[in-house]
């Protein structure tokens, strides 16, 4: 028995020598999705901005949106329109070119059935006119040549089971009629038809007869949306690279269809050559200006060229938003996040983290005021809806360099027919201001700020890139409230920007949306890390608060659960400050039920906290209860024996991070990596905080040690006064096993236990307690 | 009461309910194209005590492009743990498939058919006793076999003795899709061949006629357009589902399918909107006022994670009441012969269903036939 039970001490005092030695953390251990973690917080648009949201600065590839341009398509029904008649309604066409699979246009063509399946479609009626035949029959050969290039493919074969083999495609491609087309004398037909041709032969890789039939119908005067089209196409097969790049660039201006893949295939190495081929200040603007988003550094350069050349145009407002959204990842993201900027432009970045992150703030902030320069002198000359984003442009830079009075300044310089981009953009900065300046506990400050939440969810609710936004705003303003000692409040905005950011997640991944199931520590963390009790005491009372206002209702709602969860947390809070009688009465306002049935606490905590987990490994299905644990620790304290100063000694030792119910003070075991892991979610050092738990007990098991000593001093008993003895000594134990670092064994600290282990072998030898606790190790202290 | 006599008390309860005969084959449909029986839902599986699975293992459309029809959606996973169950794979027929093919093109068919249902057998099955093989105790996966490990393939083979076809078939289909049934028949010579009968097929059987086939699968919901603000309810309505249960002469053996799914809908002037898939606290009055059983309008603009809903939305909560399946369950009684191989199915498995109505509900209900 002796034997077994010093076996299992030394085991236990092993394990401890590995698990407390320095563990490095290394970055790769847990991914951080940085995309997910940048915050952007301006959004402030011209109004055609969708050609172009692809190039919204992000740490991905390319940005998503949900606002996608239909104007090309939009010309091309009008076209249709002119071609057909007036009286024909555009919306209508739309869905016949655009929104009808190709299958299902071509089962109602071949059984005559468009009339019925595509019923009181004003455009299939006019088709179905005996003399617009060849125009139904131009559009059946369109649709059959659409299928050709399906991208999302539903169908599989009954020769494979792996249906992402397309080989039995095969059977279904088309060729467009070649011979026809001189035939056909309707312009409006030939040109189509022209088009079909030229699609047809660059997916065949015939680029020779894209170019000729480029030259022969699209290269002239041709005013329809299909030359833009056309454009591209002739781009994609010159061999000439510059003047490919030259094609991309004329169908980048004229067609916002076009505008993704031809920046996407524009060669950067060549742009100053294919300077030379633009004939006038707009091709060259729109030249440097593609050539500029595609870069994610500084692009301040360009931007003053771009200016020059052509100032009012929508694509120099879109370049000023990649460089603010820029900015806002360099500074805001280290900032109010626990990450670097989603995309570092300084190579020497994680040479020495910390000395980069000031000295690229320091790059940052003189390069946020150099612009800000430019456009202030861009602001004097720019007319309409460019003064007033240029205005509000300033006015954010200002912001974020702290100077409010230039900041208030442009924000009155914006007219109020500004578009709503701008406004909202406004209102957000007004919320920002307000919590700065003013009493973040008054109601009218929350109002404030909740004017501002509804304004930007109303713009995602149509835009889903918009949450990204509100993430961004809701962190910041959540941080001001922490920094301003309201961390119930901080800790729920911080909760609802988590929530924006799963939003974002899931539409930027193109994930069906799925509720993640959250888990318990999810709901506290923020609060476990920041809150104090008097913070928990708000955060219940706000949760159980009958008539909430509108702010309060948006920052609860989907980030909290049942109270008790935050009662429990309040009690463990209240404990961890050594505030027993809060604790208690906190915890007594639980059903016991409660720790059955929530978390870990059936499994950890589920043994006698009263006797030391060290000395009796064996668990007996111990049915613990909070309350009733405090409230047996305030009555022992008030007897102040012996025997109850032993048996607080057991208490203590056990609720720390050594015992048997360490969580009764926390809510996980980990001290190293996992906590590497939560610090990056939460925030705060895990480590230091467990430190600070219970004046150090829960690390160091100093409290535990003190009722240790004042039992030895005050016990008659020499069981009592043994046992006390053997567990000082394991106090002092675990207190050296926190500071030494395993690994270094060039350097060993070595271990100097008290006199008490020294009377423990000698004074206390023929004790029963020495018979069944004393072991090896024990022993060779005293040698 | 000391441990003993305890444990004497649930040893006779156990043994009284091992004894009362189970009435009717415990069943559920699973309808995904990727089927993993997870730890949770084994446990759901055993708590029914399920004793047979649909499982759909594709579906098969017109492509009026190649003129045939052409399989889609096919089931590319299927994970058991340990649970046995009888397997009926489940093949869906878009109508318009044969409304277009020919003779030649039905023969084609059935036997694409039967080609693909047996080579996904033979897939699943190998995938089923990789995964087995894993959960084989260490010996055997050490080489030190105690005995011969089972044939997990030729075990999940066996458990299929039946084929399911699922068409919902209209008079101007019903002679193609009977003689490809006649073809089916006997590809599958080995199996039984069911098909799934909907309400109107049931109650206008002179109509939709009678297919030549072992069995049917009547199919008891799904009986009103969702969209329709004045459905009362389109999962399955008791009013409804009396008016098509009408008579007994159905001269084929009658599995029966029922539903074990709800869906949340929204009207905006009185206009659909769009099914929600999250949890709402309707309790909430602030937010919610409740103008019918089941029918809440909005106090006040609420955001559900991606839905922003506006105050005057009204949103249907719809699922098949408990009370209303009973009451199903009693007319089917009263029409249709239930024995212990009638298979009584719920459509569909789904852990969150399931937890929804609660396995003891739904095994009530299994024992009610």
């Amino acid at each position: 028995m002796a034997l077994k039970q010093s076996q299992s001490i030394i085991r236990f005092f092993s394990i401890f020598l590995i698990f407390l030695s320095e563990s490095k953390v290394f970055a790769c251990a847990w991914s951080v999705n940085f995309e997910i973690t940048r915050i952007a917080m301006f959004r402030a648009e011209r109004s055609n901005y969708q050609k172009l949201n692809s190039f919204l600065y992000t740490s991905n590839l390319y940005n998503t949106s949900d606002s996608v341009s239909e104007r090309d398509q939009q010309i091309n029904c009008e076209e249709w329109q002119t071609k057909m008649g007036k009286n024909i309604a555009t919306i209508d066409i739309f869905r016949i070119l655009y929104q009808t699979e190709s299958e299902i246009f071509e089962l109602a063509y071949n059984t005559h059935t468009l009339d019925s399946v595509f019923k009181n479609n004003t455009f299939i009626q006019v088709l179905l006119q005996d003399k617009n035949k060849p125009i139904l029959e131009y559009l059946a050969m369109a649709k059959k040549l659409e299928y050709n290039t399906t991208i999302h493919w539903k169908w599989e074969s009954w020769d494979y089971w792996d249906y992402s083999n397309t080989a039995y495609r095969k059977k279904a491609i088309f060729k467009a009629p070649t011979t026809t087309i001189t035939l056909i004398k309707d312009e409006f037909l030939k040109y189509r038809y022209a088009f079909l041709m030229m699609r047809q032969a660059f997916y065949s890789d015939n680029h020779d007869e894209v170019i000729n039939i480029y030259e022969k119908y699209f290269a002239g005067n041709n005013s329809s949306i299909l030359k833009h089209w056309a454009t591209y196409y002739m781009a994609m097969s010159v061999n000439d690279q510059v003047k490919s790049n030259y094609y991309l660039s004329k169908a980048f201006d004229f067609s916002d269809d076009k505008a993704f893949p031809a920046t996407r295939h524009f060669d950067l190495s060549l742009t100053q050559k294919t300077l030379l081929l633009a004939k006038n200040n707009r091709e060259k603007g729109i030249i440097i200006g593609m050539a500029s988003l595609r870069n994610p550094g500084p692009a301040l350069d360009n931007l003053e060229k771009i200016f020059r050349l052509i100032p009012n145009d929508e694509l120099f407002s879109f370049l000023v938003t990649r460089e603010i959204n820029k900015l806002e990842d360099w500074i805001f993201t280290p900032q109010f996040s626990s990450e670097g900027p989603s995309i570092s432009s300084d190579d020497n970045w994680y040479i020495d983290y910390e000395k980069a992150k000031r000295v690229n703030l320091k790059k940052d902030i003189t390069y946020l005021k150099k612009l800000k320069s430019f456009l202030m002198k861009a602001h004097l000359k720019a007319t309409g809806e460019q003064k007033d984003f240029l205005a509000i442009s300033i006015a954010h830079l200002s912001f974020m360099d702290d100077d409010i009075e230039t900041g208030r300044k442009y924000q009155q310089l914006i007219s109020r027919k500004a578009n709503a981009s701008i406004q909202i953009q406004q209102s957000i900065q007004m919320a920002l201001l307000t919590i700065s300046n003013g009493n973040i506990r008054s109601d009218s400050v929350k109002q404030c700020l909740w004017q501002c939440f509804n304004k930007m969810e109303a713009l995602a609710d149509t835009d889903r890139s918009y949450f990204k936004t509100i993430q961004s705003v809701l962190r910041i303003i959540g941080t001001k409230f922490i920094e301003q000692g309201d961390a119930a409040t901080g800790g729920l905005l911080y909760l609802k920007s988590d929530l924006k950011a799963e939003l974002y997640e899931n539409f930027v991944n193109d994930y069906d949306f799925y509720e993640n199931e959250k888990y318990y520590y999810s709901y506290i963390g923020y609060f476990d890390r920041l809150a104090s009790e008097q913070d928990m005491m708000n955060l219940i009372h706000l949760i159980e608060k009958k008539k909430k206002t509108s702010f309060e209702k948006y920052i609860i709602e989907g980030t909290t659960t049942r109270v008790d969860v935050y009662r429990d947390l309040y009690g463990t809070i209240a404990f961890r400050n050594n505030h027993l009688q809060t604790a208690y009465e906190t915890f007594s306002k639980i059903s016991p039920k409660f720790w059955s049935n929530h978390y870990d606490y059936f499994q950890y905590l589920d043994s006698d906290p009263f006797f030391p987990s060290i000395l009796n490994q064996s668990y007996n299905n111990y049915k613990f209860n909070k309350p009733n644990f405090i409230k047996t620790l305030i009555n022992l304290e008030s007897k102040q024996t012996a025997e109850s100063y032993l048996k607080l000694g057991h208490a203590y030792f056990n609720i720390s991070y050594w015992g048997n119910s360490w969580m009764m003070v926390s809510y996980d075991w980990s001290v190293n990596m996992d906590d590497y892991y939560l610090d990056a979610i939460y925030g705060r050092s895990g480590l230091k905080l467990k430190e600070s738990y219970q004046s150090g007990n829960y690390l160091n098991c100093n409290l535990a040690k003190d009722y240790y000593k004042k039992a030895l001093a005050l016990s008659n008993n020499k069981e009592d006064k043994a046992l006390a003895a053997l567990m000082i000594f394991e106090c002092e134990y675990y207190q050296y096993c926190k500071t030494i670092n395993a690994y270094d064994v060039l350097n060993p600290i070595k271990f100097r236990p008290g006199r008490e282990i020294i009377a423990f072998n000698s004074m206390y030898k023929n004790t029963e307690i020495y018979r069944l606790y004393s072991c090896p190790l024990t022993e060779s202290f005293i040698k | 009461m000391n441990f003993r006599s305890t444990f004497l008390l649930v040893s006779v309860v156990a043994l009284i309910a091992c004894n009362k005969k189970q009435s009717v084959v415990r069943s559920f449909c699973l309808w995904k194209t990727q089927a993993v029986i997870d730890d949770n839902s084994d446990t759901l599986m055993k708590q029914l005590g399920l004793q047979h699975l649909y499982l759909r293992y594709f579906d098969v459309d017109w492509n009026p492009y190649q003129e045939e029809a052409l399989p889609l959606a096919t089931m590319s996973r299927f994970e058991m743990k340990s649970y046995d169950v009888k397997i009926t794979p489940s093949i869906f027929i878009v109508n318009t498939v044969l409304l277009h093919c020919n003779k030649k093109q039905l023969d084609d068919l059935a036997a694409n058919i039967f080609k693909r249902a047996e080579a996904i057998t033979e897939a699943l099955a190998d995938q089923y006793s990789f995964h087995q093989s894993y959960l084989l105790p260490d010996s055997v996966n050490d080489d030190k076999p105690l005995r011969r490990p089972p044939d997990y393939k030729a075990k999940f083979r066996n458990n299929i003795s039946e084929i399911l076809i699922d068409c919902d078939w209209t008079e101007q289909s019903r002679d193609n899709y009977f003689y490809l049934l006649g073809q089916l028949k006997q590809k599958f010579s080995r199996f039984e061949i069911s098909v799934t009968i909907r309400l109107w097929q049931y109650k206008y059987m002179t109509k939709a006629g009678v297919p030549p086939v072992d069995k049917g699968l009547l199919m008891c919901y799904n009986m009103s357009d969702v969209k329709n603000y004045n459905t009362g309810n389109s999962i399955a309505d008791i009013r409804e589902f009396e008016q098509y249960i009408v008579h007994n002469r159905y001269p084929l053996r009658l599995d029966i399918a029922l539903p074990v799914f709800s869906w949340v809908s929204v009207f905006r002037g009185n206009q659909f909107k769009g099914l929600l898939n999250n949890k709402i606290n309707y309790t909430d009055t602030l937010a919610f006022k409740q103008i019918a059983p089941g029918r809440y309008r909005l106090k006040e603009d609420i955001l559900v994670y991606e839905t922003y809903l506006r105050s005057g939305d009204e949103v249907k909560v719809e699922k098949v009441s408990d009370e209303a399946i009973t009451q199903m369950i009693a007319i089917l009684k009263k029409h249709i012969k239930i024995s212990r191989f009638t298979k009584v199915t719920f459509f569909s498995f789904d852990n969150k269903y399931i937890k929804d109505y609660g396995t003891e509900t739904i095994t009530k209900y299994y024992s009610l036939f």
